[in-house]
């Protein structure tokens, strides 16, 4: 099975005096994703996750070695991508449905069509809003949304262009445990009907084993790959399933790898 | 609601407050009007010369409209500029501050030179002391977007412009409205000081001849007329920003 995504001993360093100095954001790192696959790199702070992010969607070309995505080699930014952050980014003066209508202004093939088939879109971002428990919050302003709910419209406006896969930075980071629980189900739903790629940047290692088929576990700058370690909990999964001892001997496994 | 009215009245209560003040001050130690009349007489004079103050008036008012007008159209097209390029901005921003410290009325004699008596250099001196603001922070608003954002944007194949036009410049609305506010009454002190050096018409002219003729309550008059102007104008941008950005003004709308 070819992979749907690629890296050939790629390494990345931002200026040509660190790439003299031997300074590199992420070395050496190979590793092929599956269609479909469900993505978790892991590590310490600064190791470069979200260096990785940026090179698979290809807003960095690498120093050396190859990115191919799709069975194409990345020369620029892939539309086929969507991507959320630690920070919903909402843009105030929307409102929520408008801000998930956003992409749509920018990405073709949407773009040229957006005035005559905004109807239609509409309909399409207020069922993604219903799917993840948003529904009749559409004409709400992002600053009267909560935390949780504004990082669910968030989630949205990343997937409202169906991408093949989907960015996540530390989406989950700012959040309080109950609220970030809740948004794991809410992923894990959204992923199990549609069955994009999801690569997740977190710091979170429960996070990670909950909801990945294949954890990656970076070091410290420059970042490589540790480990690999495939998740075989059987899925659906519970949030029962995290008082496992079966998870919690994965997450302390993972633990471990992160050293330090 | 008690509050409410309270902040409402407030400033139209300090502003009686001192008006009875400087009366009572005048009346009592019988300060003579020629060095400081007292607010009867102000408003005396104002009744008195009603027709000549209105017509001063209404230059100074289009003239300062009009070198503000321009402002708006240079300091937005090159807050622009400066802020959506970085290399723009370090190339621009040292000489523009510079500028900025020059002080504006230093430049009448030579708009006079090249423009000869009367509107050029009222509506270009006001022009020249108000786009500064609005300029810097029609930069700064662009300037300041969140990297994130642009990523999550350029992924999608936005354009640089796309950015600017989608996010850049809505967010910076509310910056322009808060500059604008500060411009208009910059604007005002630019083309009455203009209009005091180089002009025969215009609340600066009335100031001097008045100043020079010792007739004090009408000298006092203009002052008044200019400080009512600068602040209705200053209240009707408030009154837009609050209309067009209300989402920067959380509180007050919706929630």
């Amino acid at each position: 099975m070819t992979p749907f995504v690629d890296f050939q001993r790629v390494s990345l360093a931002y200026t040509p005096a660190q790439e003299r100095a031997g300074e590199y954001a992420v070395e050496d790192i190979s590793l092929s994703i599956g269609k479909g696959e469900f993505v978790a790199i892991v590590g310490p702070s600064g190791c470069g996750k979200s260096t990785f992010m940026k090179l698979t969607t290809g807003l960095k070309s690498p120093t050396r070695g190859t990115v191919v995505v799709g069975g194409h080699p990345v020369k620029g930014p892939l539309k086929i991508v969507g991507m959320a952050f630690q920070a919903p980014n909402l843009l105030p003066w929307r409102t929520t449905l408008d801000n998930i209508l956003l992409p749509l202004e920018i990405v073709e093939p949407y773009r040229s069509n957006f005035r005559a088939k905004r109807a239609e879109y509409e309909q399409r971002a207020r069922a993604l809003l219903a799917t993840v428990g948003l529904d009749g919050y559409e004409h709400k302003f992002p600053w009267e949304l909560s935390g949780g709910m504004q990082q669910r419209a968030s989630l949205c406006r990343a997937l409202i262009h169906e991408p093949e896969m989907l960015m996540l930075d530390e989406p989950f980071g700012a959040l309080d445990a109950f609220t970030r629980e809740e948004l794991w189900c809410v992923l894990r739903d959204l992923w199990t009907a549609r069955r994009f790629n999801v690569v997740l940047v977190t710091h979170d290692l429960r996070e990670a084993v909950f909801l990945a088929d294949t954890v990656y576990v970076m070091s410290k700058r420059p970042g490589r790959i540790l480990a690999r370690r495939e998740i075989d909990l059987p899925r659906p999964r519970e949030l029962e399933t995290t008082y496992t001892d079966e998870f919690n001997t994965l997450v302390h496994e993972l633990r471990t790898r992160i050293g330090r | 609601m008690n509050n409410k009215f309270a902040e409402r009245t407030a400033p139209i209560a300090l502003l009686i407050l001192v008006i009875a003040l400087w009366e009572i001050i005048c009346r009592v130690f019988q300060v003579s009007e020629f060095i400081f009349p007292s607010p009867s007489q102000i408003l005396q004079a104002t009744i008195d010369y009603a027709p000549v103050i209105a017509q001063h008036a209404w230059r100074t008012f289009w003239v300062t409209m009009a070198g503000f007008g321009i402002s708006i159209v240079v300091g937005v097209v090159l807050g622009f500029v400066i802020g959506s390029s970085r290399i723009a901005y370090t190339a621009v921003y040292p000489l523009m501050t510079a500028f900025n410290a020059l002080p504006k009325a230093a430049f009448v004699p030579v708009l006079v030179v090249w423009f000869g008596i009367g509107i050029g250099p009222a509506m270009l001196t006001a022009f020249l002391i108000s786009f500064f603001p609005i300029m810097v922070n029609i930069a700064t608003g662009l300037a300041t977007l969140e990297p994130e954002l642009e990523d999550v944007l350029r992924v999608l194949g936005a354009k640089r412009l796309d950015v600017l036009l989608k996010v850049g410049l809505p967010r910076s609305l509310p910056y322009f409205y808060a500059s604008l506010k500060v411009a208009i009454t910059l604007a005002f002190v630019g083309s009455t000081v203009s209009e005091m050096a180089a002009s025969n018409e215009g609340i600066g002219y009335l100031l001097v001849s008045a100043g020079s003729a010792m007739k004090m309550p009408l000298a006092f008059a203009g002052l008044m007329v200019i400080g009512v102007m600068a602040m209705a104008m200053y209240e009707l941008f408030a009154l837009v920003e609050k209309r067009t950005t209300a989402w920067a003004h959380r509180g007050g709308h919706g929630s």
